[in-house]
């Protein structure tokens, strides 16, 4: 019993230390990234190759004066940020980083929970991150921030459909909501990109809208909005904001590589938790490069895209593979 | 039921985490008031009177969400257990999705995703 | 056990506080707290389907919906102080709501809670169970459902009806002008 509370304590410290890590590295990874995808050398000067420039800017941060408007609603200006991260950093608590291990007698899976309904429990979790920008983008009490809040609602009332259709498939062929469950899944069937191909891109694009990442950055396009939600937000405020959409990167490319990418399945020459993260950095990878190479929906448009074409798309796969399974076809 | 403690232990880490980081610079940082600092930015002029009503097409998308949402909820133990439900399970889908698909096509008809 | 006590205990400060708050954004969280102690009821009750479905469905929808009327509302506005049109309804509502409690309290407290006659089995709850009873012996039900969101579906169109935008009133075009010919008439 002991044992198997150390190994909580030890498994929830270090998910936390990666998820922050990960955001730090992740946004000098972006950064680096998309100055070679402009031609010119992004943050390289502190420490070798820049590695200490998220040190530096952390520090920067939180030292930096934190002002709240005079208009503002104090409390949930202050909540606002917190339900933002605190969304992004619970999701990954049910995603397995890699085969269960033995180790000391025990079974230890490298997740925090591996419920029966992992996959929905994730989107429940996911969802209530969309609480952390309205909020905040009420509370400032301006009216470009006001705007990127409402933005983010009308954004996910368009595609969140199409990313709950798209991975039916997913649970169609694995007959489990379980991530563990959908990755040994994988181990019988093959990886699920492939039959799942179409299912796959459409929710490559709704997790970039998840994240609200270019193209889909309309809650904060910079050329509109100032900054969209977090116009008002200074300090370690701000970079929570930061925080939650890197780790939402993060927490979407280890979703996309679980359940389409068999997880930490790969050829035994590596160890699985190896695997697991060259896939999710291949992920991130692609996120940064479609944010270098495409410019940004107009909401109308997005709108109409997320309804009128994802959303059918998705629904006609998704029977077709139905009848698949049941053995109609 | 274990793992829902271990799951609930982690979130109320996490809160404690990202609680923590939002008062750091309000804690660290230095406060100096005075000037314009205070007020809301507008492009650099005085903010004017407070934002109006938004157009009424954003209710009308958000409720038909709620209700395509609710029959997409229908449909996870449908995708999970159609292995075992074989055919029948799969006609019974069918006749399910015939109503929705009828709801989705009238609003489409209807110019319910319009937006000009 | 203790866990269902602290939860309702919760519940009821979020409930009474979406009727006491005089902001209505936080009476709309405070909402959403009431849905999220729900949710974590079912969990409590072994229906982990019943309370994911509760957090996306109310949590994410519903409540985003709410918010999204409301912060629009009040942006920027003071909530004013409304005028009690209805003399003596909060003593009413209050005494109301406690003759009602105490009476449930009263029949729960009478009436032991019923012994199952089948032990349910360790996955109930989970998606496999509900999917076998609801897509099977019970369809009727969800097509119900399914008819009843249709209803839902037409009264937003009733209630919202899409704009039939008229472009030729718009240009203020004479009754017998097609906007075709209005378009060939600008290009000359």
């Amino acid at each position: 019993m002991i044992l198997e509370i150390v190994v909580l304590v030890v498994k929830i410290l270090l998910l936390v230390a990666i998820l922050m890590g990960g955001f730090a590295y992740t946004m000098l990874l972006e950064r680096r990234l998309l100055g070679f995808f402009q031609l010119r050398l992004g943050p390289n000067r502190v420490g070798p190759g820049g590695m200490l420039q998220p040190i530096a800017d952390a520090l920067k941060m939180m030292l930096k004066e934190d002002m709240m408007p005079a208009g503002a609603d104090s409390f949930v200006y202050r909540l606002a940020p917190v339900i933002a991260g605190f969304a992004a950093l619970s999701v990954d608590a049910v995603i397995p980083f890699g085969a269960p291990i033995h180790l000391l007698g025990l079974t230890i899976s490298l997740d925090i929970a591996n419920p029966s309904i992992g996959l929905l429990l994730a989107f429940a979790l996911s969802s209530l991150g969309v609480y952390g920008i309205v909020l905040g983008g009420w509370a400032s009490q301006n009216k470009y921030s006001l705007l990127g809040g409402i933005r983010a609602t009308a954004q996910i009332i368009s595609y969140e459909l199409a990313m709950g259709l798209s991975v039916m498939g997913v649970l169609l062929m694995s007959h489990t909501a379980n991530l563990e469950g959908i990755v040994l899944a994988q181990k019988a069937q093959g990886w699920f990109w492939l039959p799942q191909i179409v299912p796959f891109l459409i929710f490559m694009v709704t997790a970039i809208a998840e994240t609200n990442r270019t193209p889909f950055d309309l809650p904060e396009a910079e050329s509109e909005l100032v900054a969209g939600y977090h116009t008002e937000y200074s300090g370690m405020r701000f970079a929570l904001y930061y925080v939650a959409e890197y780790i939402n990167m993060i927490t979407q490319s280890g979703l996309i590589v679980t359940l389409f990418f068999g997880g930490w399945l790969g050829p035994s020459f590596l160890p699985p938790i190896i695997w697991y993260f060259i896939k999710v950095i291949i992920a991130i990878f692609v996120f940064v490069w479609i944010r270098a190479t495409l410019p940004r929906f107009r909401y109308d448009k997005l709108m109409s895209f997320g309804w009128k074409i994802l959303l059918p798309i998705a629904f006609l796969y998704f029977v077709g593979t139905a009848a698949f399974v049941s053995g109609v076809l | 039921m274990n793992q829902y403690i271990a799951l609930l232990i982690y979130l109320i880490v996490s809160v404690l985490v990202v609680l923590s980081m939002s008062f750091a610079s309000e804690m660290l940082g230095p406060n100096v008031p005075g000037g314009l600092k205070k007020l809301t930015y507008e492009s650099g002029i005085v903010p004017e009177a407070p934002v109006g009503y938004f157009s009424v097409r954003f209710y009308r998308v958000a409720m038909l969400f709620m209700i395509f949402d609710v029959a997409i909820m229908a449909l996870y133990p449908w995708a999970t257990t159609l292995s075992s439900l074989k055919a029948h399970g799969f006609y019974n889908g069918l006749a399910f999705f015939a109503i929705m698909a009828v709801a989705f096509v009238y609003v489409w008809r209807k110019g319910g995703f319009q937006w000009h | 056990m203790v866990g269902i006590f602290i939860i309702g205990i919760l519940m009821l400060v979020g409930a009474v506080s979406v009727v006491v708050l005089r902001q209505p954004v936080h009476s709309a969280l405070a909402l959403i707290g009431v849905t999220i102690g729900l949710a974590m009821l079912y969990f409590i009750l072994q229906a982990e389907f019943l309370a994911v479905a509760q957090v996306i469905v109310y949590a994410g929808a519903i409540m985003v919906l709410f918010l999204f009327v409301v912060t629009l509302l009040t942006a920027g506005k003071e909530e004013m102080e409304a005028e009690d049109t209805l003399p003596g309804q909060r003593w009413a509502g209050i005494i109301t709501g406690l003759v009602v409690g105490l009476g449930l309290a009263v029949v729960i407290a009478t009436h032991p809670p019923a012994k199952l006659s089948t032990a349910l089995s360790g996955s109930f709850g989970g998606l496999h169970d509900l999917g076998h009873q609801l897509w099977g012996p019970y369809f009727v039900m969800l097509a119900g459902v399914a008819l009843m969101l249709l209803t839902g579906v037409i009264g937003v169109l009733v209630l919202n009806r899409p704009e039939t935008v008229n472009y030729k009133s718009r240009l203020d075009l004479p009754s017998g002008v097609s906007l075709v010919d209005a378009e060939q008439e600008g290009k000359k």
